[in-house]
């Protein structure tokens, strides 16, 4: 029995138990051809645990592909675990599908959604992952649920392309391929489960947001000391856990500087000053990088709303230097590269 | 046993607001925390144990042992010791029984050979008023590990709710005595007789068929290994698939009632000591860069075999109330019972 | 409700150093200063004793606070030594103490060697790099009490010539009578004019093949150095209750709280850090 609220099994994409069963079995088919043709060592995806929660799944043998799921429950983003690299090199064991041929350059299979694949764009153009050696799993994704069955924030606002991943990322629907059919982010998306799914229960779920980053604009028009009331509030719960850090897909430091000892930047105690610094540092770190995949403010134990902080920054990315993060993996990051024309009106 | 009104409870509480610190769950953006509560406007909310949630987010052990304590300053003048002993009676409304008996789990360190002067005295400030769980959920082992959902242990009273308006009171210790005898008090002075009424038969037969539902209700099982089990599995990958999705952030460690670890950092010439977990790669990492835990896994079944075996063998009791809060929290659902569950299980 | 009882006597502070002083650093090595300390007040200093083996908290003001084994004799009433090398924050900063600068200390913490199970027996120290100062003091107090004792021999090795501790030291133990001192570098750590040997701690202890029969063996050193040197030990037959290691790990309270130096059911602030390698077997490998 599952302690939480909405259906036990997890409803499939877009609400319908249909739809997303048969997604759900030509992911299996796919896994498990995928690791019995040797073409990977292991399958990440979701599966679920005895207790009944959908967990991370790292299936390495064809028959366990009947484990996988895909459901509205899935809300992980696991293109995090692409940067771990002792958790691949464990993966590439002897019990892996494949054989002693590609121990040297082991290959895997990730599931994503529209969300997550916009976090592994960002890592193949930082050079974080090789795309030759995934095989990327697409899910045609209706939006995902917390613990009580209510639709994620960052599903509200999703747009269709990108949730059913139709289109390279970036393109406008208009100058996509015909309607109906998926990816042709083929060069992202290796295979995609299932047809795309409509959006009703997004549009049931909540208004769209009148324009983008509304939930920001929210914030700036609180007057000062109440914004930093609202945000030290926040700040005064944080227990410096780091599960927004270690869920995020782009925190891949080998060292993290807020694990630096010497010199020691942030004090590791929490406290209202320390643990503002950390935030907003991280949140820069993230300035041009983060998708807003959502999972840091999932993870966090004590809900801070830790979005609002990375869509503030990814506006004024936006802004400055019309960049979105997650479009394509040739873009570079603003903050990591610079044009002739950019203006230095600082430098005078 | 007697009958406790929430009107009298309330009323002391009230009156009491100024002169002693109260602690109770209080409901913040959808969570309930344990929070000091500054006035007695929320009093009315925070006493409706038919509200209650059955667990908050965070534990209790934040009142005595704190994320953060300030020890000393050492400066350039000498070194001066910081006091931060509760400077009022302090007093913890609704603590579960797992809370409670956690607390009794920290005292065999706090309290043990090397006896922590703050923690012993913001023990003995507080009297702990504890609060029967009606309902528990799936998620809850506390029976396995030797408490249960009636439990009393580490509590200065006991309440079980028999309806929206009354408790049963029980007074366990002489700090609960005291307290009993404020609220016959303030029972008078509510317009009632003073002096809490004695329970009836039909309230004491409520109790017990209340505290049988609740223990039928706690259904999880954990299965202590034997310190042989433990040992034959040390050496085995097991604890790899254990842990492959962990993420190694804090989040289990300090949601724990019985995590004690900490770091001693300093801010200046500020030294103080906050929470550490044994989950992040830097606890064990030397200034010279060694490190015996680099790999995830290794920590992993650190943490087990600590919690499960060697702080048993060291103390007497497995450092583990069954509250669940690691796996409820935890952002990938790792559930340490089924881990412990698995140890004895033959291997796959 | 009874507000809470007073305390009728001050509580122990477990957390808050005792002020002292610096004496004089002393350069060992191109990474190693030996820092000799008295506490600030001359009567806490006169009171204070450690035995051998044991170690202190040192914290240096706004840098940290850090583990250093005691190694000054345990007789010298007037002053603490303690051997730092330089690796980190706090580590640097002890480097650039000066004489009169003040420092924390807190402690003696730990157990201590089992100096009276080796009376009448011969005693190998075998200790690398800065492992030497953890000997120190027990080789002070051998040689204090030097007729109590069997045959000593000292084997000492480091990485290079300017690595090596204690020459002043190692030369004083040479001349006496019963000691006897061998020092190794490690292979291609020998320069121009190197008299002594080469080769790693582990393999010329195989060579020297000392004598089972009425003898302990204490090591110290870096851990890899340490996990040959037990292995090397137990090849040639030494029952494990009479080979004693001392253990260095991260440590912030000493007292066996913050659970940081916890391995299986020992914590190495409390319960060592000197063990047997009878005691750690079971735990080789999380250790090194």
């Amino acid at each position: 029995m599952v302690a939480s609220g909405g259906s036990p099994g997890g409803r499939g994409p877009g609400g319908s138990p249909g739809a997303g069963t048969r997604a759900q079995e030509a992911l299996r088919t796919s896994a498990a051809g995928l690791l019995a043709e040797g073409k990977v060592e292991a399958v990440i995806g979701y599966g679920l645990s005895p207790a009944g929660d959908v967990v991370p799944r790292f299936v390495r043998r064809s028959q366990d592909a009947a484990g996988l799921l895909w459901n509205d429950r899935c809300t992980y983003n696991l293109v995090g675990y692409l940067t771990d690299r002792d958790l691949l090199a464990g993966l590439a064991g002897p019990e892996g599908a494949a054989g002693a041929d590609t121990a040297q350059s082991p290959r895997f299979a990730v599931t994503v959604k529209g969300c997550d694949l916009k976090s592994l764009v960002v890592l193949l153009a930082e050079s974080q992952v090789r795309r030759e050696a995934l095989t990327v799993i697409g899910l045609p994704c209706g939006g995902v649920v917390d613990q009580e069955g209510r639709l994620l924030g960052k599903c509200v606002a999703c747009p269709e392309e990108v949730r059913n991943l139709r289109t390279e990322p970036g393109e406008s629907p208009a100058n996509g391929p015909p309607a109906g059919e998926p990816a042709a982010a083929r060069r992202l998306v290796d295979l995609v489960m299932g047809d795309p799914v409509p959006g009703d229960r997004i549009a049931a779920s909540a208004p769209l947001q009148a324009e983008p980053f509304q939930d920001v604009a929210e914030i700036e028009g609180m007057p000062r000391a109440g914004r930093r009331a609202f945000w030290d509030a926040h700040f005064s719960r944080c227990l410096r856990c780091y599960a927004c850090r270690n869920v995020c897909p782009l925190c891949y430091c080998k060292e993290c500087v807020f694990d630096q000892h010497n010199p020691r930047w942030v004090s590791p105690a929490p406290g209202i000053p320390s643990n503002r610094a950390f935030h907003l540092i991280r949140a820069y770190h993230l300035a041009g990088r983060c998708v807003d995949c959502g999972e840091c403010e999932r993870a966090c134990p004590v809900g801070i709303p830790l979005r609002l902080i990375n869509r503030k920054v990814a506006q004024v990315v936006k802004e400055s230097f019309g960049f979105e993060a997650g479009t394509s993996p040739e873009a570079r990051a603003p903050i990591v590269d610079f044009a002739s024309g950019d203006p230095e009106e600082f430098i005078e | 046993m007697k009958v406790l009104t929430r009107k009298a409870l309330e009323a002391l509480l009230a009156a009491r607001v100024e002169e002693w610190e109260l602690i109770a769950p209080v409901e913040i953006d959808g969570k309930s925390y344990f929070h000091a509560l500054n006035s007695g406007s929320r009093l009315g909310e925070v006493t409706d144990a038919s509200a209650a949630p059955l667990l908050t987010v965070n534990p209790v052990k934040e009142f005595f042992f704190p994320r953060r304590q300030e020890l000393y300053v050492q400066g350039p003048e000498g070194i001066t010791s910081l006091d931060s002993e509760p400077q009022r009676p302090r007093l913890l409304l609704f603590a579960r029984p797992c809370d409670a008996r956690g607390l009794g789990v920290l005292d065999r360190v706090f309290l043990g050979e090397v006896p922590d002067a703050s923690y012993a005295a913001r023990r003995e400030a507080t009297t702990i008023v504890g609060l029967h769980c009606l309902e528990p959920d799936s998620r809850c082992f506390c029976s396995a590990v030797g408490g249960g959902p009636f439990g009393t242990e580490g509590m200065d009273m006991a309440l079980t709710p028999l309806d929206e308006s009354r408790f049963a009171a029980e007074a366990l210790t002489e700090k609960g005595e005291a307290l009993l005898a404020a609220l016959g008090a303030a029972a008078g002075k509510a317009g009632g007789a003073p002096g809490l009424p004695d329970a009836g038969e039909a309230e004491r037969r409520l109790v017990e068929s209340l505290r049988a539902k609740a223990e039928a209700a706690v259904s999880r099982d954990l299965e202590i290994p034997s310190p042989e089990a433990l040992a034959a599995r040390f050496e085995s990958d097991y604890w790899i698939e254990a842990s492959r999705s962990c993420l190694a952030c804090g989040v289990c460690s300090y949601l724990c009632p019985t995590c004690h670890c900490f770091d001693i950092v300093d801010e200046g010439y500020l030294r103080l000591r906050c929470w550490d977990t044994c989950s992040a790669d830097t606890f064990t990492r030397t200034a010279a860069g060694e490190n015996h835990h680099k790999h995830k896994h290794t920590r992993y079944r650190q943490r087990v075999f600590h919690k499960f075996g060697w702080f048993k063998e060291n103390y007497g009791t497995v450092s583990c109330v069954g509250c669940g809060r690691c796996t409820r929290h935890c952002p990938v659902k790792i559930d340490i019972a089924e881990v412990v569950n698995g140890v004895g299980a033959s291997h796959g | 409700m009874a507000s809470a009882p007073a305390m009728d006597k001050p509580r122990p502070d477990i957390y808050t150093p005792r002020p002292a002083r610096v004496e004089e650093l002393k350069a060992e090595s191109r990474d190693v200063r030996t820092l000799r300390l008295a506490f600030e007040d001359p009567r806490e200093q006169q009171g204070f004793s450690f035995a051998p083996g044991q170690f202190v908290e040192l914290s240096v003001p706004g840098e940290g606070e850090a583990t250093f084994c005691l190694a000054s004799c345990p007789r010298e009433q007037g002053y603490l030594e303690c051997s730092v090398k330089r690796v980190g924050q706090v580590t640097e900063a002890i480097h650039m103490l000066e004489p009169g600068s003040r420092v924390g200390v807190r402690g003696p913490y730990g157990n201590s060697f089992p100096v009276k199970a080796m009376k009448g027996r011969n005693l190998w120290f075998v200790a690398g790099g800065i492992g030497l100062a953890a000997l120190r003091s027990l080789i002070l107090e051998v040689l204090g009490r030097r007729e109590e004792f069997g045959a000593l021999t000292v084997l000492y090795g480091a990485r290079s010539e300017a690595d090596l501790v204690y020459r002043q030291d190692l030369e004083d133990w040479q001349g006496r009578p019963g000691v006897n001192v061998v020092l190794t570098l490690d292979p291609g750590g020998e320069g121009e004019g190197w008299g002594g040997r080469v080769g790693f701690v582990p393999a010329v202890l195989e060579e020297l093949a000392p004598e089972t029969r009425d003898t302990t063996v204490v090591t110290c050193g870096p851990p890899v150095m340490i996990r040959y040197t037990l292995a090397a030990l137990d090849r040639m037959g030494f029952d494990p209750q009479q080979v004693i290691t001392t253990l260095e790990m991260k440590m912030k309270c000493g007292l066996g709280l913050c659970g940081r130096c916890n391995v299986g059911p020992l914590y190495v602030c409390k319960d060592g850090p000197v063990f047997t390698y009878a005691q750690i077997k079971g735990f080789v490998e999380q250790i090194f």
